[in-house]
């Protein structure tokens, strides 16, 4: 596995691998939040019948923060791609935090907004606002919907991210 | 909330994340001079188990060429050991460190990166910081 984010505009990412961005550079002053972008990259399954391999950034929330973390859906397909690879968002919505299968969240995290972006149903977005005093983890499942062609199919991925008291620097 | 940084070179450079390259166990992490007492700004990054090859790596401002003094750990975090961490890396742009980490429960490893300048009229040590939170999950 693979993951790139070489320091660079925003505009030039590379896309081979999960990568976590902190958008420090764009950020207006200290009191506005800070957007996290985490790229998830999405291989068909290697097998006939078999779910697509999910690979997730790891992610380190910086607090105290209010942060935007921006998720985004990437075909990792070398020959044929997906015909939809989007996040879910009927009764599982597409980032679940707390989740049924985590429902547990540490002292200081809370999540303040959830949704699936404008005209991009291959993000979603969610406000975490970290106000822990110690490190801690959780874990978070990623609920996706993808065709390869034979119709919609679900499937999700549970990673984890990291909260920690200190600031970015 | 954290204070933005002030970027030695203006207007601010880029946005930046951690490079996970799982082929050879290395996390690449870049790291930007400003002018902050803190000296100098790298993003956080996550510490997955097992062992890693950590390295830092300068991101020139403008026209002034910034090397490393000396990087450092605690080496005192129970279950994150600083396998290797060579002192002869000083003068160069990039920093290496291999650190082990079996962790049980979430935990940080302090660390500290000085900068210095070989502009030879600025003699300031230029030290941040970076969070590293050592977890137990894998990545994936």
């Amino acid at each position: 596995m693979l993951a790139v984010m070489e320091p660079t505009n925003n505009t030039q990412v590379s896309l081979t691998g999960p990568t976590v961005i902190y958008e420090f550079a764009t950020r207006q002053d200290e009191n506005s939040s800070l957007t996290i972008q985490a790229n998830v990259i999405v291989y068909p399954p290697t097998s006939a019948g078999g779910q697509p391999i999910i690979q997730a950034p790891m992610i380190a929330i910086p607090g105290p923060e209010n942060c935007v973390v921006v998720w985004t859906l990437v075909d990792g397909s070398d020959s044929i791609p997906f015909t939809r690879l989007e996040f879910s968002n009927d009764e599982q919505k597409g980032i679940g935090i707390p989740s049924a299968n985590h429902p547990r969240m540490p002292d200081g995290v809370g999540i303040s907004s959830s949704s699936v972006v404008d005209a991009a149903p291959n993000q979603w977005t969610v406000t975490v606002d970290n106000s822990v005093t110690a490190a801690n983890t959780f874990h978070y499942t990623i609920f996706i919907v993808y065709d390869l062609g034979n119709g919609p199919l679900k499937t999700s991925h549970d990673p984890t991210i990291a909260v920690v008291p200190d600031p970015m620097g | 909330m954290a204070t933005k940084p002030r970027f030695i070179a203006e207007p601010a450079p880029v946005s930046a994340g951690p490079t996970y390259v799982a082929d050879s166990n290395t996390i690449q992490v870049p790291v930007f001079p400003t002018s902050d007492p803190a000296g100098n700004f790298a993003p956080p990054f996550v510490l997955p188990p097992d062992q890693w090859i950590v390295e830092f790596v300068v991101q020139q401002p403008g026209n002034q060429t910034f090397v490393f003094d000396s990087v450092t750990f605690d080496d005192s975090l129970q279950n994150v050991m600083i396998v290797e961490n060579l002192s002869d890396q000083a003068g160069g742009v990039t920093w290496s460190a291999k650190l082990k980490n079996t962790v049980s429960s979430v935990n940080m490893l302090s660390c500290t990166v000085t900068l210095v300048s070989q502009d030879p009229l600025d003699s300031a040590f230029y030290r941040g910081d970076p969070t590293i939170a050592a977890v137990p999950d894998p990545m994936g």
